[in-house]
């Protein structure tokens, strides 16, 4: 076991992103497979029916079975395509989906959840130096920064497919996203107003006392609403409306691409779900678990609740039926924007009610 | 002030719909399957189900009531090879509708259902209950 690198500094410090980033990327993929059978399990059940139950035990390897068959199929490209920017797209919407990961403290849930065998080998203390996701002080921003960018991969993945489909799944997308971004902002804006700063682990801090659902409860409501838009999950998958448009934009996408503009979305969708946790429920703040169990708390709190809010979505998937393209916009519009603005109004009211009760800092 | 009640109506039905939805997706993550995993797990069936017919060939006379009360005509009188019962049903269980009357007439009691519902073939002629097939139809069952 390593105890320590002598290394120059800027070479550490690469030495260190590098390995937090690889962490958290394959967490984040781990959890994509974990996502995608926990949704197709808990959604067969809320519809009596069964679910994946024949490869492994409870169907727990059919996903692997699936990334299998998808990995060994055959790329096709439709012949009026722009074959480049057809598969360099979702390899760009995939990088731009897992760039985030990096952010929200998933290196935190590893390398902590690894403490636990410190009475075994002590050196393993050294890897918490390596959480790089705590020094990203606009941290908050950089993540709609970057999730920013999907609107104009998910229009020119509809364009350069060259299918009527895709081009009406691209622009619906384009029109959600983009004006989904606006109250979800807001919303965003009025947590960093309680905090005073973009950093996740500052936020999750500051509710050492309280937790934001309690003081901001309609920010809840409606950072969950616009966040549902955001990652196109029902009701909001106005994009690929299987009923209406077949797939959305990714009709024409098979095998590996496939693979990877699924990864994305499910992705988006369990950084949705942990940023839930993180702003509004106390991250990973929680009673410390008995015994040799207790650097494992603050990891076990954070994903308990991601989990929680996972399946949440799975339910509300199973819920509710689907918006229509005008009833989303209008409900955006003239319902969650104005909204929005009322709640930044109410959170700077609350924020003087708390400061003055002493339950934030 | 209707105006305003308007409003927290709505509202209210927006909340209280919403909160009904996810209770009843909820509520169904809980309840017993009406279904089963079918190649693995089998219904227990009831004493009098009716699965595919099987011949007693100890009980059999050979009288043929069977082939003439059979209301599909799916059952046909053949020479036996064993010798004892000189005639035995041969089934055609692609047309049988499962009915029973051939059980309920049968003098000695000799045909009667079993519980042996899955009932394929990769031709027409496996769904042919022949001699062979016919005291024996456990063999049937789907493996």
């Amino acid at each position: 076991m390593i105890t320590e690198l002598y290394l120059p500094p800027f070479l550490y410090d690469i030495f260190k992103s590098a390995v937090a980033t690889i962490i958290a990327i394959v967490f984040t993929l781990l959890n994509v497979i974990i996502f995608i059978y926990a949704e197709r399990k808990v959604w067969a059940r809320s519809m009596q029916r069964m679910g994946p139950t024949y490869v492994g035990k409870w169907g727990s390897l059919q996903l692997i079975a699936d990334l299998i068959k998808l990995l060994s199929k055959e790329i096709i490209v439709p012949s009026k395509a722009n074959r480049v920017a057809f598969l360099l797209l979702p390899i760009l919407v995939a990088i731009v989906s897992l760039m985030i990961a990096i952010i929200l403290p998933y290196d935190y849930v590893v390398f902590y959840t690894l403490q636990i065998f410190q009475p075994l080998i002590p050196s393993v203390s050294y890897l918490t130096k390596f959480v790089v996701s705590n020094s990203f002080t606009a941290g908050l921003f950089i993540i709609y920064v970057v999730l920013g960018l999907n609107p104009v991969l998910i229009l020119l993945t509809g364009w350069v497919s060259n299918n009527k489909y895709t081009v009406v799944g691209g622009f619906r997308a384009a029109a959600q996203l983009l004006s989904f971004e606006i109250p979800l902002l807001v919303v965003i804006a009025s947590v960093v107003v309680l905090t005073n700063s973009l950093n996740l682990y500052d936020i999750v801090n500051m509710q050492q006392k309280v937790w934001f659902v309690i003081v901001a409860p309609l920010a809840f409501i409606l950072f969950l609403i616009t966040t549902l838009a955001e990652g196109e999950r029902t009701p909001f998958d106005i994009p690929d409306a299987e009923s209406e448009i077949i797939a959305g934009w990714n009709t024409e996408y098979s095998a590996a691409p496939y693979a990877l503009l699924l990864m994305g979305m499910y992705a988006r969708a369990f950084f949705s779900a942990t940023l839930i946790a993180i702003l509004f429920f106390g991250g990973w703040l929680g009673p410390t678990l008995p015994g040799f169990l207790a650097p494992f708390s603050g990891p076990f709190w954070l994903m308990l609740k991601t989990y929680f809010f996972m399946i949440l979505f799975i339910v509300i998937r199973a819920a509710f039926p689907r918006y229509r393209i005008d009833q989303l916009l209008s409900l955006n519009w003239t319902k969650l924007l104005p909204l929005s603005i009322v709640n930044l109004i109410l959170v700077v009211i609350a924020k003087y009610i708390v400061l003055s009760l002493g339950l934030i800092s | 002030m209707s105006r305003v009640r308007e409003i927290f109506n709505a509202v209210y039905r927006i909340i209280y719909g919403s909160l009904l939805a996810t209770y009843a997706a909820t509520k169904y993550l809980f309840l017993r399957r009406p279904t089963i995993e079918y190649p693995t797990q089998t219904i227990q069936f009831t004493e009098r189900y009716r699965g595919a017919l099987e011949v007693d060939d100890n009980l059999c006379v050979g009288c043929g009531i069977c082939a003439k009360v059979c209301p599909n005509t799916c059952i046909f009188m053949v020479p036996y090879e064993k010798g004892n019962p000189a005639m035995i049903p041969e089934i055609d269980l692609q047309h049988c509708m499962y009915c029973g009357l051939c059980v309920d007439y049968c003098p000695p009691g000799a045909i009667y259902h079993t519980h042996v519902v899955k009932i394929v073939g990769f031709k027409r002629s496996d769904l042919y209950l022949s001699q062979e097939k016919v005291t024996n139809v456990q063999e049937l069952e789907y493996k």
